[in-house]
Parts: C-alpha cells; sequence; structure tokens
C-alpha cells in the first residue's frame, strides 16, 4: 500500500508534463492551416489559450519536479487541483464530443441535398426569368431588322416626326419602354418611351450614355443585350447599330425595365443561393468554428475550475500545512510552535488538539529534561565520588574489604590483595566465604568473629604465612548502617605491622640488650683484670700449676668471649647510620685482597671501573663477614662485581659444600649460628647494613657452589644532594 | 519540450509543402517582368465565383537581394489587386482591377477565374536599382479573399499568410545594365 503511494506520488509529479504534452497534441490539430479561408481567429484565440496552459503546466511542473517535494503540502494540493481539473475536463470532454456530433448532424440536415436542389431550381427560375427577357429583346431586334421598313428610315432633320411616330409604333409594337436613337457620334436623335407611372419617375427619363455593350455592338456590326441595374431598377438593354450602304449611321436602344417584383424575388434567390453556397462551402469552418468555440469554453471553464481548484485546495492544505511544519518542528526538538486556530471546523479541531498535545508534550519534555538533568548530576556526582573512592583505595596502604550483609565482596582494593597474597586468584573471590586457603583462614576467623558475635567493630593481630613468608597484619572491622538503612555490611580494614613489630621487637630486644651489655660488661672487666692479677701472683704459689692456669685461662678466655659477644650485641643494638660516600670500588676491592693476601684459596676476579655510594667501612664489614664464612670453609672463594645501571653487585662465592636447605630460611636470623664459637649475629648484621644502604643481602644459591649477593644502588640514580631517589623501583 | 519541438516539426512540415505553381522572369528593356499563374487556386476560385460569391486577390511581388549571415533586404515590392463580382441570375462577371481601375464584364466563368489567376507581363522593378554583385531573387505571394473587401486587418495577418508561388532568382547582365545607365 505504502509502494502504491509512493508510485502515485511519482507518478503525479510527471502529470503537469503528461498535460503539457497533451496541449501540445490538441495545439497541433487546432492550428489554422493556412488553406483555410474562413475566419481562423478562433483558432489562434484557443492556440493562446492551450499555450497559455501548456506554459502553466510545464512552469509548474518543472517548480514541482525541482522543489523535489520538499514543499509541505505541495502533493496534497498538486493531488487535489489534479482531481478537481479532471472532475471538470472528463464531462467537458464528454460534452465537447457529444457536441461535435451534433453539429456533424445538424449540418448535415441543414445542407440537405432537398434543399440544395430546391435552392438550384429557384435559381435557375431567376436566371430563366432574365434569359427570358433578354432572349425577347434579341429577338425583337432581329425583328427590327428585318421589318421592311427600316431600311426606308433615313434620318433626317426634317423627318423628326416621322421618326418619332415610326418609333412609337416599334416601342409598342415590342412592348419596350424606352426607344432612343443616337447618330454615329453618339449623340441622340430621337428618344420616346411609356408614360411614366410616377411623377418622380421623370428623373429616370434623363438619357444615359452608350455603355460599353453599345460600342461593342458598333464593333461587332449586330446587335447585343445588356443588362443595367440603376437606383430605380434593373433593365434589360439592347443595342442595334443601324448601317446605310454599309455605313453606320446611327444607333437604336432599346430598354425594358424589368418588374421589380420579380427582381426583388431573384435578387433574394440570388443573395440567398449565394448565402447558401457560401456556408455550405465553408461548411467545414463552421463546423470547425462551433467546436472551437465549445473548446474555448471548455478551455476557459477549465481554466476557472483550475484556479478555483487552486485557491480551494490552497485554502484546504494550508491548515495541513501548518500542522506538518508544526510536525517538522517538533520533530528536530523545538516544542515552542502553535497552530493558529481560524475556524470552527475538524481541521480547527485537529490543530486545536494539536496544539494540547505539543504543550502536554513540551511539560513532559521540560520534565523529563530537568529529571535527566538532576540524574546526571548525580550521576557525575556519584562517578565523582566513585573515582576519588578507587583513587583513594588504590593509593592507600592498608587493605579494605567492603562486605555486604551476605558476606559477598563490594569493594577490595589492591593492596588488600597484595596484602593478603590474593594476585594469584584475582577474581576468583565473590565473597569472603570463598577465602578458603590456609593462610587465609585467619581472615575468615576474625570476619565470622566480628559476624557472630554481632560487633560493632573488632581489632585483631593476624598472621598469614604463605610459602614461608609471615605476614603480621592488624585487622579492624567495622559493621556498616543497619537492616533500616540502604546498604548494611562490614568493612574490613588491613594494615601491615610486619616491620612496625619487627621494629618494635628489635628496637625493645636493642634496649634489653644494651641494658644487658652495660650491665655485663662493666663486671667483666675487673673479672678479666683479677683472674690476670691472680694468675700472675699466685701461679708461684699453687700446687698444681697446670690446674690453675687451666682455671685462669679458661675465665680470662670466656670474659674475653663474653666480651666480644657484648661487643657484637652492642653493634647490632647500636648500628650507627652510614656515613655515605662515593667510593671506589677498585679500592675497595684492593684493600680486601691486601688484607687477604696470605689466604691462597680466595681469588678477586676483575676490579671494574667506577664507584658505589656507601659508608666503606660499613660495607667492608659486610664482604669480611662473607669472605670469612666463606674461608670457614676451606674450599676456593670467589669474590668479583657486577654492574649494571641500576645496582653494583658484590658477589661472594664458595666451592664448599653448601649450606643445608633446611636453614638457609634462617641463616639471616639473629643468634642462628653452625658454629660453636659464633654468635649468629654476622649475617643478621650484614642484612641490616644491607638494607640501611638501601640494597640487600641476598643468598642466591645454597647449594654448591654457595653464593651470596650484596647489592647496593647504583652512582647514576643518585641526585644531586646525594639522596636517593625513593620514586625508583629499585630502591 | 520534446512536444513542442515534434509539434514545431510538424507544423513546419506543413508550411514546407512543395507548390505547383507557375511563375517566370524576364528582363525587357530593362525592366523586370514577371508572369505567373496559381493553377492550384482555379478550382476554388472557379467555385466561388461560379456559386455567386465575390472574390478579391492580391498578387505580391517582393524582389530580395540575398544575404548569406542576415535576413534577406527587401529591395522593391509590388502589389496588385483583381476582383471578380458575380451576378447570378444574368449570369454576368464583372472584372475590375483595383490598381487601375478598369472594369469589364464577362459571361464565361473561366474567363472571370483566369482573370484572378493569370498575371502575364508584370513590371516588377527596374534594372537599375539593383547591383550588380549582389543575387537577388523575386518572391511571389498570393492572397485570396472572399468577398468584395481587402480584410487587410490586423486578424487577417494569422488568417491569410497567403500563397508561396515560388521564388525566382533574377540574373543581372552587368553589360546591359552598364548600357540601360548610359
Amino acid at each position: 500500500m505504502v509502494g502504491d503511494i509512493q508510485w502515485l506520488t511519482q507518478w503525479v509529479r510527471f502529470l503537469p508534463f503528461v498535460v503539457v504534452l497533451f496541449l501540445s497534441v490538441l495545439m497541433y490539430y487546432v492550428w489554422p492551416t493556412h488553406d483555410y479561408f474562413g475566419s481562423s481567429y478562433l483558432n489562434w484565440v484557443n492556440v493562446g489559450l492551450l499555450l497559455a496552459l501548456a506554459l502553466a503546466a510545464f512552469v509548474f511542473g518543472i517548480r514541482n519536479f525541482v522543489s523535489k517535494g520538499t514543499s509541505v503540502g505541495l502533493h496534497l494540493r498538486t493531488k487535489l487541483v489534479t482531481i478537481m481539473v479532471l472532475m471538470v475536463l472528463v464531462p467537458s470532454t464528454i460534452l465537447q464530443i457529444t457536441a461535435n456530433q451534433v453539429i456533424t448532424k445538424g449540418l448535415d440536415v441543414w445542407f440537405d441535398v432537398r434543399v440544395d436542389n430546391l435552392l438550384d431550381k429557384a435559381m435557375s427560375l431567376a436566371q430563366g426569368f432574365y434569359a427570358d427577357i433578354e432572349a425577347d429583346m434579341e429577338h425583337s431586334l432581329k425583328q427590327v431588322i428585318r421589318d421592311d421598313n427600316f431600311p426606308a428610315l433615313e434620318v433626317t432633320p426634317w423627318g423628326a416626326l416621322v421618326l418619332n411616330q415610326y418609333m412609337e409604333k416599334l416601342l409598342h409594337k415590342y412592348d419596350w419602354d424606352r426607344l432612343e436613337l443616337f447618330d454615329a457620334s453618339e449623340r441622340l436623335i430621337a428618344s420616346v418611351h411609356k408614360q411614366p407611372e410616377h411623377a418622380d419617375a421623370l428623373q429616370s427619363m434623363e438619357t444615359k450614355p452608350i455603355t460599353s455593350a453599345g460600342r461593342l455592338s458598333i464593333a461587332l456590326g449586330r446587335y447585343t443585350v445588356d443588362h443595367w441595374a440603376r437606383e430605380d431598377g434593373e433593365y434589360v438593354v439592347g443595342y442595334l447599330p443601324l448601317y446605310s450602304q454599309r455605313r453606320l449611321i446611327g444607333i437604336l436602344r432599346a430598354e425594358v425595365k424589368l418588374p421589380s417584383e420579380i427582381i426583388s424575388s431573384a435578387r433574394s434567390i440570388e443573395a440567398d443561393y449565394r448565402s447558401y453556397r457560401e456556408l455550405d462551402r465553408h461548411r467545414q469552418g463552421i463546423q470547425k468554428t462551433f467546436m472551437h468555440t465549445l473548446m474555448i469554453a471548455m478551455t476557459l471553464i477549465v481554466c476557472v475550475a483550475g484556479m478555483l481548484a487552486l485557491v480551494f485546495a490552497r485554502r484546504l492544505t494550508a491548515p495541513v500545512e501548518e500542522l506538518a511544519t508544526a510536525l517538522e518542528k517538533v520533530k528536530s526538538g523545538n516544542f515552542d510552535v502553535l497552530v493558529a486556530v481560524d475556524s470552527k471546523d475538524e481541521l480547527a479541531s485537529l490543530a486545536a488538539s494539536f496544539n494540547s498535545m505539543i504543550a502536554q508534550l513540551k511539560y513532559n519534555m521540560d520534565t523529563l529534561t530537568a529529571t535527566q538533568h538532576e540524574l546526571t548530576n548525580a550521576l557525575v556526582s556519584s562517578r565523582q565520588r566513585q573515582y576519588v573512592l578507587e583513587n583513594l583505595l588504590a593509593n592507600l596502604y592498608s587493605g579494605v574489604i567492603l562486605l555486604d550483609a551476605s558476606g559477598d565482596i563490594r569493594l577490595m582494593n589492591e593492596t588488600c590483595k597484595a596484602l593478603l597474597m590474593l594476585s594469584e586468584h584475582k577474581g576468583d573471590k565473590t565473597s569472603i566465604y570463598d577465602f578458603s586457603e590456609a593462610h587465609l583462614k585467619p581472615v575468615l576467623s576474625f570476619f565470622e568473629t566480628l559476624q557472630t558475635q554481632a560487633l560493632d567493630d573488632l581489632q585483631q593481630e593476624l598472621v598469614i604465612t604463605h610459602h614461608l613468608q609471615s605476614v603480621k597484619i592488624l585487622a579492624r572491622g567495622t559493621l556498616l548502617g543497619s537492616e533500616d538503612d540502604v546498604f548494611s555490611g562490614w568493612l574490613l580494614v588491613f594494615d601491615d605491622i610486619t616491620q612496625l613489630a619487627e621494629a618494635q621487637r628489635h628496637r625493645a630486644w636493642a634496649e634489653v640488650a644494651q641494658r644487658l651489655a652495660h650491665e655485663i660488661k662493666n663486671p667483666l672487666t675487673p673479672i678479666k683484670l683479677s683472674t690476670e692479677r691472680v694468675k700472675r701472683r699466685f701461679r708461684e704459689q699453687v700446687d698444681d700449676v697446670r690446674v690453675f692456669d687451666t682455671c685462669t685461662d679458661a675465665v680470662i678466655n670466656q670474659v674475653e668471649r663474653l666480651q666480644r659477644l657484648l661487643a657484637d650485641f652492642s653493634n647490632l643494638a647500636t648500628l650507627p647510620k652510614p656515613k655515605m660516600e662515593l667510593v671506589s670500588i677498585a679500592s675497595l676491592l684492593q684493600e680486601l685482597e691486601e688484607l687477604y693476601s696470605p689466604y691462597s684459596q680466595l681469588t678477586f676476579e676483575g676490579m671494574p671501573r667506577g664507584e658505589v655510594y656507601c659508608d666503606p667501612d660499613q660495607i667492608r664489614q659486610v664482604l669480611i663477614n662473607l669472605i670469612d664464612n666463606a674461608l670457614a670453609t676451606k674450599a676456593h672463594v670467589r669474590v668479583y662485581v657486577e654492574m649494571t645501571d641500576e645496582q653494583i653487585r658484590f658477589y661472594v662465592q664458595d666451592d664448599g659444600a653448601g649450606i643445608d636447605e633446611n636453614i638457609k630460611e634462617h641463616i639471616f636470623e639473629p643468634y642462628f649460628s653452625t658454629k660453636a664459637e659464633g654468635s649468629g649475629l654476622g649475617l643478621a648484621i650484614a642484612q641490616r647494613i644491607s638494607e640501611e644502604h638501601h640494597g640487600q643481602l641476598q643468598l642466591l644459591s645454597a647449594s654448591s657452589p654457595t653464593r651470596f649477593c650484596i647489592w647496593l644502588p647504583n652512582v647514576k640514580l643518585r641526585t644531586k644532594g646525594g639522596e636517593l631517589d625513593d620514586s625508583n623501583p629499585g630502591s | 519540450m520534446i512536444a513542442f519541438y515534434v509539434v514545431f516539426m510538424l507544423l513546419t512540415h506543413v508550411w514546407a509543402e512543395e507548390t505547383m505553381e507557375e511563375t517566370h522572369v524576364h528582363i525587357e528593356d530593362g525592366v523586370v517582368f514577371c508572369d505567373v499563374q496559381s493553377f492550384e487556386q482555379e478550382a476554388y476560385i472557379l467555385k466561388v465565383i461560379g456559386s455567386g460569391s465575390p472574390m478579391t486577390v492580391f498578387w505580391q511581388f517582393d524582389v530580395l537581394e540575398q544575404r548569406k549571415y542576415w535576413l534577406d533586404k527587401e529591395v522593391a515590392r509590388v502589389r496588385l489587386g483583381r476582383q471578380v463580382i458575380p451576378d447570378l441570375v444574368t449570369q454576368r462577371w464583372l472584372l475590375r482591377d483595383l490598381s487601375g481601375g478598369v472594369i469589364k464584364h464577362t459571361n464565361d466563368a473561366h474567363e472571370a477565374m483566369h482573370f484572378l489567376t493569370n498575371m502575364r507581363h508584370i513590371a516588377v522593378v527596374d534594372v537599375s536599382v539593383l547591383e550588380p554583385s549582389n543575387t537577388y531573387t523575386l518572391d511571389v505571394h498570393l492572397f485570396i479573399y472572399e468577398g468584395e473587401g481587402e480584410h487587410e486587418s490586423w486578424l487577417s495577418l494569422f488568417s491569410n499568410a497567403g500563397f508561396d508561388m515560388g521564388s525566382v532568382p533574377l540574373h543581372i547582365d552587368a553589360t546591359k545594365q552598364q548600357r540601360i545607365d548610359e
């Protein structure tokens, strides 16, 4: 159906051109041909009208085609005008065809053959009457010639009386109305005539000159008959030349006046005959005249109907156009439209309904826009808050988990995942109850305690051990909201307090160690001095010197051992802050090589050029500690250095039996030692020094060859002020 | 537009029909004379005057200078009128030369007809008027009117465009013209 309407719309656009074609063909048929002898102005009127119509249709078609139907209501208007014009054109055409048939039949009746014959006969009668008169004249003139008295007639001046009597005789004999005699010089000699019937007829008695017919008669030498038509009537005139001895002596002119009644009838017949023949000759023209007149009327009617249809269509489509235009504005988002309501018809009702609808639509749109604006603002605000919260949580050093009432995880930051070592299970945990791994049991237990005991908040220290790595966590839980609130759940916050606890423990231990060292160190010196004094003074007095020496030496040795132990304690507890300076790596290693020159199994490989930013005494102590441990294995020891852009790595490697796998995790713990004489503080102090230098001491390989590495940040990464750049990941 | 073109072509085709008239030109004593006779209109004219209707004809002789890139220039025009007034009851026809005023009666309808359709020895233009270097043609047109009036109104411009009796080229001999000028 839609396709049909579109097809019809497209067809309507070409309709004006079809009309132009039709009118052009019509113009061709009404164009006056040049062999047309009738009045052809009607043809030209028709051609003019048709041409005007064709031009109007053509212009309309072009405008319609150029506008491509974008004008609102154009199609509807075109259809209305077309339909109305067709409503007039169709009956008018039928009327035209019918009238043409009627005219054709009427002309056939009018120019019937009987009328034709009748007029011919009437004309023949009239012509016969004239012919008879002329024949009588000719016959009379012939009789005059044959008259026996005629040759005796001499034209003499004294014979005028005789001549008049003779002419009177001829006048009455042949029933002529007038008889005149002219001499050879065309001068009137004698004239006789009947008495005029009316007094005013005297004027007609005036003698007329000889006409061309008379001269023709003279030239031919025989009588001629002519016809006169004068104001007082028509005459048949006969000329007869008179000869004497072959010499022209005169010319006789006889006149017969034709009866006025008969003449009138004859002339009337002639006029009718002429008119009839003229009409008959112009029969086709008459038919065309009627047809063209009708066509003009039809064309004018169509024009008037078209104009009226156009006006009507404009008035009818104007409200529709206005509505369509308003709808286009509404479609483009403009609701400030109002359609004028000028009348009280259905279209006005439609316009009023449209206005009402648009007003309601505008109110709804305004409300919707306001709501949308509020929602947008709220959304923006919410997104901003969420963004701030996410950034806050992401940058927090504390792990945060937000749980809803059912224990589902609504939010968990990356710190928490790292702290609880959940990186491998990222995305798996959707609920707190998914914390089923062994190292997460304390967390689940903490939450269950918080939940089951319905506590508003809870704080516990948890230890999470995973892959031999223990982390001490301070867990805090808080109940959020209540059942009536929009959200209810728990907020769990985890802080890594491993270093804090270690520091606290270390500080407490250092304080204790310092106190103990102070308390123990003080009596040791007098004990050692007293024992040495006793040994010097009483060695000679004792019975058994060997036992005495053994005892005193044992006291002295143990006191010294205690003093060394206390010195280590003191060093570990009160390790001074490193005095950082740029030290040549080569000189540092050179000193060590000289120090350990007696040890042939120790080799220093490579002396890289470069500097290391460190406290040389402390680093030297660390390296000595590592080298001593390595030399204790009695195996070959290698010391070498590697430099990268980020780190300077000192390696100490021995080919000893290696370190047991069970103890390698504890070798950096204080007081752990596999030696009977060792304090177990050497590697602990070394690692602490490394950490103080923002480096690290690592056991790279426990099995043979055993390899330790202490790496320090490369000097290139330091700032001008000599401070380490904390943003560097290696720092 | 195509429809207009088709109609125009049809109409021009109608106007461009060949005529079968006879027109002759000869130069005599430095004057161009023309003899022309319309065969095609004889039957019609005979019918009209035979049925009693007066008839008036005008013969128009145009001497045109041929121009290549412009309309032809009219050098001379001669327009002669003749008229026949029938009298059916007496069966006589009045022949009237409208140019000279000569009147004649005849009882022969054919003579009246030939009086209208024949023009003999009509002096058109003096050769001295014409330039030997130019090309000239003589166009003859016949205008026929039923009735005694000339009907030279504005409507007749549309209704009667005249019959083309043909166009005859004028061959001007330069030597002859030189002699005439002397």
